[in-house]
């Protein structure tokens, strides 16, 4: 038996305003240029992930089903507001879709910046009606008490949360670590119009994938012309490219070699 | 007090005789959540042990890998169910907290099997609408890996919503929302299941029961936009239930919120809501005959309100839904005219291609469902004719018996019937729950029929998951690359050359490649991707008919994938419509695959290794 506290209570108009307002700042910081790197990145994600995807939802099924306990319970609530939140999303897309604007970062932002007042003052003017529980929430109707649980129960609940954890990590470390065979890549596009007619110049290019830093020799032998040859070293991840002149009356071959193998490696060409 | 979980609009129209669940929890109840947080180390152990076994996969681990996985699975299944089904007292919240943790679970399970990409076919093709949404900025672009899919936007537009305002990848952003899908789903089966029950015990049942069809392991739980419309499915019926046997006060509500979810099913996917409809018109009759108005009046009102926006949905925005939907019908229609006819037309026959080890439990799971369904509904005729939900849900679980038909006439029997469970399975569980515990109460719940119950389940568990996808083959992640493995077909060098083609080549060339490429060159190359090009593969030398077949396709580039010759193809076929499928005794040849090199006009523009891309459009005669 764990040790009891009193019950936390918030007033109706706590859990309705709350969400808004919350919502409401975590919008205008979403409209803010926070960049995708760094800081901003975080704060965009960690901000607008429940800013999308729960607090409208939330404050629409409070407008909709309002009250707890005998009126909505919270299995309801929590299936009701992650529901009315993907068909606030779905339905507006189509909305937003015949704005010139389209589906963009600002526009889904003040879509839902506009949504959350009205859908809040819509739950605020519900909750009053006649047999909605002055209380919310925290109230008694959602939890008995707010109990510390027994030391065994606490053991159990980090079991499960390190048994999850290390499930996740080991798929996560599992996968990125998984060896797969290093390849490189070679490439010789005709540049210019995408017709049959013969190109005059080409791109020619070298991606690497290998399991390591290596040397490459690249050399290009057009019919009848001089070899040209290049040699470099990639890293994995890394690429090079050239543009080079190729005869369109002729066939141009660019061979690739790694290290000091003498066997061409990759090889690709043009067609007269 | 009210419990935390208790469905406040329960009326139990037909007492269940099963065991009452007390719905209130006593303010000095010492254990509120039972034995739920037991039950969910159990579970989490599972999940363990399947990511596991799937690291084992990727690491080419030896014979341990399957046993540790369906360790893993029977971990996640059997004890919940014997505590749902032996416990002799468990509260809502227990009820309720089982079935979430265990589809959550198993959300999870489904994660690891590709935690770093999506993978699957259908994933890439979605991830290719919700890209162009992102990039476009607007819906019902054209997207020639699924055509149907720009026109079905619901998924795609609410991962496009997370990913420009979070700046999350398409990838994270689609495991979130899918993750949220899942809950939905899984509270939105439990309060259906427990309306229709009037029983937590049934519903957890219920809930427990669904977890074994076929596809909810993995498909289910993929990103693609049918997973999505499943969750508004349930809701519309379960809002539909409350309207009408909820209060009075409530009735608007709940009918606006039922019109909610059918739109949202109906936006999200084309056979989804047709399913949806088909429900609401077979519960409007039933309620027809009971001549009961409530009912008829709200599911009148909801079913045409489906069919409208169905209709207007097809004739406004995707006018293909019905050329789209029509082959599977008319390859039914036609197995069903040549049984009828005598003859038998080729159909791949459900099982008869798997192991043995795999064909039994998917037999006896067939056999186990159909005869319980077939048992229930009389035990639902003799004790709760009475209750129009009950017998809306058993006519529609009867539906099942139709499932060994459809594997053995249609021509791909076994997908269709895979994929028609995972809407059958949201009456079966339900109604084989009720009737399952309330013989067990009738006959004093003793402990060998108890046993032989969790066995049974475990059984139909175990088939849901040999019969379901991914098949035997695919079932652990592989260490190599494996030809026609779909997820494990999908590997670095696969993925990079699509990208090259996406970077350098216009989008929307005609493209042929193998069923592995194919899938990738679509979404991620943004090619048109051209089938029935496997003739292509199969001369040594370019034949005349082969240079009619380009033309006649307007083939400008063609990939080779070297790995055709080292393996044979997992899935039974190396290319898409693969007139050579199942048939394959050795891998193709070399020389099948190199000759373009030595064709005059055909330009090698890509060379990975393994992947070789030409191009056919200075061949002579060639588009």
């Amino acid at each position: 038996m764990g040790l009891r506290s009193r019950p936390t209570r918030l007033s109706r108009r706590t859990t309705v305003a709350a969400p808004v307002v919350v919502g409401m700042l975590a919008g205008v910081l979403l409209l803010l240029p926070l960049g995708p790197d760094g800081v901003g990145g975080v704060v965009r994600i960690v901000v607008g992930l429940p800013f999308v995807l729960v607090l409208p939802g939330y404050v629409l099924s409070r407008a909709v089903l309002p009250g707890t306990g005998a009126s909505c319970s919270v299995l309801q609530r929590v299936c009701w507001t992650l529901a009315l939140d993907m068909a606030l999303l779905v339905v507006s897309a189509l909305l937003l879709n015949v704005l010139p604007n389209g589906l963009t970062g600002t526009s889904w932002v003040v879509l839902l910046l506009l949504v959350l007042p009205v859908a809040g003052v819509v739950a605020h003017v519900r909750e009053r009606g006649p047999g909605r529980a002055r209380t919310v929430l925290l109230s008694r109707a959602w939890w008995p008490t707010i109990q510390w649980p027994a030391p065994r129960r606490l053991l159990i609940a980090g079991a499960t949360v390190a048994i999850a954890g290390a499930a996740i990590g080991l798929a996560l470390v599992s996968a990125t670590t998984q060896p797969s065979p290093g390849f490189s890549q070679l490439w010789l596009q005709p540049q210019g119009p995408t017709t049959t007619a013969a190109p005059e110049t080409a791109q020619l290019g070298v991606y690497s994938d290998e399991d390591a830093t290596r040397q490459f020799r690249v050399e290009v032998r057009p019919d009848g012309e001089p070899t040209q040859t290049w040699s470099f070293s990639l890293d994995p991840g890394d690429s090079w490219q050239q543009s080079v002149d190729v005869p369109g009356d002729a066939r141009t071959v660019a061979l690739l070699f790694r290290g000091s193998d003498p066997t061409p490696y990759r090889q690709v060409w043009t067609s007269p | 007090m009210t419990a935390a979980v208790a469905d406040p609009d329960a009326q139990p129209a037909t007492p269940s005789e099963v065991e009452p669940v007390p719905t209130t929890a006593r303010p000095d109840d010492p254990r509120p959540w039972g034995h739920l947080p037991e039950t969910s180390v159990l579970v989490v152990t599972g999940l363990l042990a399947v990511s596991l076994a799937y690291a084992g996969g990727r690491a080419g681990a030896g014979w341990w890998v399957d046993p540790v996985y369906w360790l893993g699975q029977l971990l996640l299944f059997v004890p919940p169910l014997l505590r749902i089904l032996i416990g002799r007292r468990v509260t809502e919240r227990e009820c309720a907290g089982t079935a979430m943790v265990l589809g959550s679970a198993y959300f999870v399970a489904a994660w690891c099997y590709s935690p770093l990409e999506f993978k699957f076919i259908d994933e890439l093709q979605n991830w290719r609408t919700t890209t162009d949404i992102v990039q476009n900025g607007h819906l019902f672009s054209y997207n020639d890996s699924l055509p149907i899919s720009p026109m079905y936007p619901g998924l795609e537009s609410v991962t496009a919503a997370v990913v420009v305002t979070t700046g999350l990848s398409v990838f994270v952003a689609g495991v979130v929302v899918m993750g949220l899908v899942r809950v939905v789903l899984t509270a939105g089966l439990y309060l259906f299941f427990r309306k229709v029950t009037s029983s937590a015990r049934a519903a957890a049942l219920a809930s427990i029961l669904f977890t074994a069809a076929p596809y909810y392991k993995s498909v289910l739980a993929k990103f693609i936009y049918g997973s999505m419309a499943l969750p508004f499915l349930v809701l519309a019926c379960y809002a539909a239930m409350s309207a009408i046997t909820g209060p009075a006060s409530r009735r608007r509500t709940m009918t606006g919120l039922a019109v909610v979810a059918i739109a949202v099913t109906v936006i999200s996917h084309h056979l989804t809501s047709w399913f949806l409809t088909a429900t609401l018109l077979v519960a409007l009759l039933v309620f027809s005959y009971r001549g009961d108005r409530v009912g008829i009046r709200v599911l009148s009102g909801l079913s045409v309100t489906s069919g409208v926006l169905i209709g207007t949905w097809i004739l406004a925005v995707a006018p293909t839904t019905p050329a789209y939907l029509s082959p599977a019908l008319t390859d039914l229609t036609r197995g069903i005219a040549a049984a009828l006819g005598g003859r038998s037309q080729q159909s791949d026959g459900g099982f008869v291609r798997a192991p043995l080890s795999e064909a039994l439990p998917s037999y006896a799971c067939v056999l186990v469902l159909a005869v319980g369904v077939a048992l229930s509904a009389l035990w639902v005729w003799r004790r709760h004719r009475s209750d129009p939900w009950i017998v809306v849900m058993t006519l529609a679980a009867l539906g099942y018996l139709a499932v060994p038909v459809i594997r053995v006439l249609s021509d791909s029997g076994s997908e269709d019937a895979v994929r028609a469970q995972s809407y059958l399975f949201i009456a079966v569980a339900p109604v084989l729950s009720l009737c399952g515990l309330e013989y067990l109460r009738r006959a004093g719940r003793p402990r060998w029929l108890v046993s032989t119950g969790a066995v049974v389940a475990t059984v139909v568990m175990i088939g849901g998951i040999t019969s379901g996808w991914p098949p035997a083959w695919g079932r652990i992640p592989a260490d190599h690359m494996v030809v026609d493995g779909y997820e494990n077909a999908v590997d670095p060098q696969g993925v990079a050359a699509a990208y090259w083609v996406q970077a350098s080549l216009p989008t929307g060339q005609r493209m042929a490649a193998d069923d592995t490429n194919y899938t990738l060159m679509g979404p991620y190359g943004q090619q048109t991707m051209v089938s029935g090009t496997s003739g292509l593969y199969r001369t040594s030398t370019l034949t005349e008919a082969d240079r009619a077949e380009i033309v006649a396709d307007r083939v400008q580039y063609l990939v080779a994938d070297r790995r055709l010759t080292q393996q044979l193809p997992a899935g039974g076929s190396y290319f898409p419509d693969d007139p050579m499928a199942f048939r394959y005794t050795s891998p193709l040849p070399l020389a099948d695959l190199t000759k373009f090199d030595r064709v005059p006009g055909v330009a090698r523009l890509f060379d990975s290794g393994d992947l070789v891309i030409y191009d056919l459009r200075s061949l002579d005669g060639a588009p």
